[in-house]
């Protein structure tokens, strides 16, 4: 077997987090060679846990181990508190589930999306800063006027405080952007739109991008590779475009327990263990 | 065939504004009894407002509607026999459980008020009708995973052996999978008890899946009742307008 460069986003070799109740992350090792990548599975599958060893943010109580865990050949496992946070939010974003909840509901959406900057481009002056969040607005697809930069949280749909996080966490240009469920609080509709964006932007910028889903057409449409986790450990790999044909019967579940007019009137297949 | 909803002309205001424009504007609808009627439509619609008004949770409202052939009046709660003959659901089932409560207590609560004095054989039977094991009547919520939380939230409102069931994005908190399983249980509920459902969602394949007959609403006004022919055509027409913005 060829060994992976190691300048490569992302390596994890056996990493492990534990808790007191036991191993919330179980072994998995892959290599993120770029592009969309997804880590799909159930809730309490250990999928936000590793996004959250990758940044660094396991709560206390929990212990990461792992053989290797290489950020573009940076070893995470070494990392001090001072390496966190000069690598969270400026080269490893993230991007989480909720705008209602991962805005700042006191603070307006320049400022939001000015924090990236003022914390890790420090030589930026203020014009250039505000140059930068305007453009920035536009790429996600939001008009930076006045009313949208002096706008709270609270005045936002759910649609436009997603393209603000987004905004918000790409706006320092990170090489690797951690994406937990980023569209299970939107619309059908805004899903498409999102995701969309997500993957244009990364192509654009040449990001990696993690994708946390439970939603596995939405994976397969449009990342490159899927990681199928239970129980905290990684069940298979596949290519995303692949999942409808899944070896593992479980994955196979997974993927026909979505309802459709097809299903009209029949039973959805549910996970031996999970049905009554 | 009976009605188990007439809506005639209904506009509904938010309690709080009554002079603002109506959240949901001169609504007409009938839904058949033993059907699965769908409501879809995107965020702020209006769907959810029409279906608290079902429920009785909100008394602004003016028109003509009759829940399983008793007129309701605005203003006025659900009375008699509609107070148990309909129930809903709601989205967030951590949200409506009591969090200090086991689940023995909040379902043991609507069976007393039915005048029941010997509930524990009623409350294991409830738990296996909606897939449970009955252990888990000593759990508290935060002890229950999210799917097992809304099969407790079903079956509350099911002690009262409803003909109408209203559901408020029942499956949109939940994972896919676990959605399967509550998709299962609702359509073996209507088979076994021939009840109505009312269901609001906003995602057109769960509408595609469970309902007989749906209705599209958009800002604030709804469309015609459709067939299953046409509700098919209607949710997969891939130039479904998109969100708000």
């Amino acid at each position: 077997m060829n060994e992976p460069m190691p300048t490569l986003p992302l390596i994890v070799e056996r990493l492990t987090v534990r808790a007191a109740q036991g191993a919330l992350v179980d072994g998995i090792s892959f290599c993120h060679e770029g592009g969309l990548v997804a880590l799909v599975g159930e809730s309490g599958s250990g999928k936000t846990m590793t996004a959250r060893a990758l940044l660094g943010l396991t709560p206390r109580g929990c212990r990461v181990e792992a053989q290797r865990l290489l950020f573009r050949g940076q070893d995470l496992l070494a990392a001090t508190p001072a390496d966190w946070r000069h690598l969270r939010g400026r080269h490893i974003g993230l991007v989480q589930q909720d705008p209602r909840y991962a805005l700042n509901p006191v603070k307006t959406v320049a400022w939001q999306v000015e924090e990236g900057l003022r914390l890790h481009h420090r030589h930026l002056g203020r014009r250039e800063r505000r140059e930068r969040v305007e453009a920035m607005l536009t790429a996600v697809g939001l008009t930076p006027n006045r009313r949208l930069l002096n706008a709270y949280p609270h005045h936002l749909s759910g649609g436009m405080g997603q393209r603000v996080m987004l905004a918000a966490s790409l706006i320092s240009e990170p090489a690797l952007l951690i994406a937990d469920e980023p569209t299970s609080a939107l619309d059908e509709a805004l899903r498409r739109q999102a995701l969309d964006l997500i993957a244009s932007l990364a192509e654009a910028r040449g990001m990696a991008v993690l994708l946390i889903s439970h939603d596995l057409p939405l994976v397969a449409h449009y990342c490159r590779q899927a990681l199928v986790m239970r129980h905290g450990a990684l069940l298979e790999t596949l290519p995303a475009g692949e999942l409808a044909h899944a070896r593992h019967p479980y994955t196979q579940m997974l993927w026909r327990c979505q309802p459709s007019a097809a299903t009209y009137g029949q039973q959805l297949p549910v996970w031996e263990e999970d049905a009554p | 065939m009976t009605l188990a909803v007439s809506m005639r002309d209904v506009s509904i205001r938010h309690a709080a504004a009554r002079n603002v424009t109506p959240s949901v504007r001169e609504a007409t609808l009938a839904i058949r009894q033993g059907e699965i009627f769908g409501l879809v439509g995107p965020s702020g619609c209006g769907k959810s407002t029409l279906l608290r008004v079902l429920a009785g949770l909100n008394g602004y409202w003016d028109g003509a509607i009759e829940l399983l052939s008793q007129p309701l009046s605005p203003g006025v709660p659900l009375t008699g026999a509609l107070r148990h003959a309909v129930q809903m659901v709601f989205q967030d089932p951590y949200a409506s459980l009591h969090p200090r409560h086991t689940i023995g207590r909040a379902l043991d609560e609507p069976l007393r008020l039915m005048g029941e004095r010997d509930t524990a054989s009623g409350l294991d039977e409830v738990m296996r009708l909606v897939g449970l094991d009955p252990r888990l009547l000593a759990h508290y919520p935060h002890q229950l995973s999210g799917g097992q939380r809304q099969r407790v939230a079903i079956a509350r409102a099911l002690l009262t052996r409803p003909r109408l069931l209203l559901l408020d994005e029942p499956t949109s908190a939940l994972d896919k999978s676990v959605q399967a399983g509550i998709l299962n249980l609702l359509n073996r509920l209507r088979a076994q008890f021939g009840m109505t459902l009312v269901l609001v969602s906003h995602d057109a394949d769960v509408i595609a899946h469970l309902c007989d007959r749906a209705a599209l609403m958009r800002a604030g006004r709804l469309g015609p009742a459709l067939d299953r022919e046409a509700l098919v055509r209607a949710l997969t027409n891939p130039e479904r307008e998109t969100g708000n913005e």
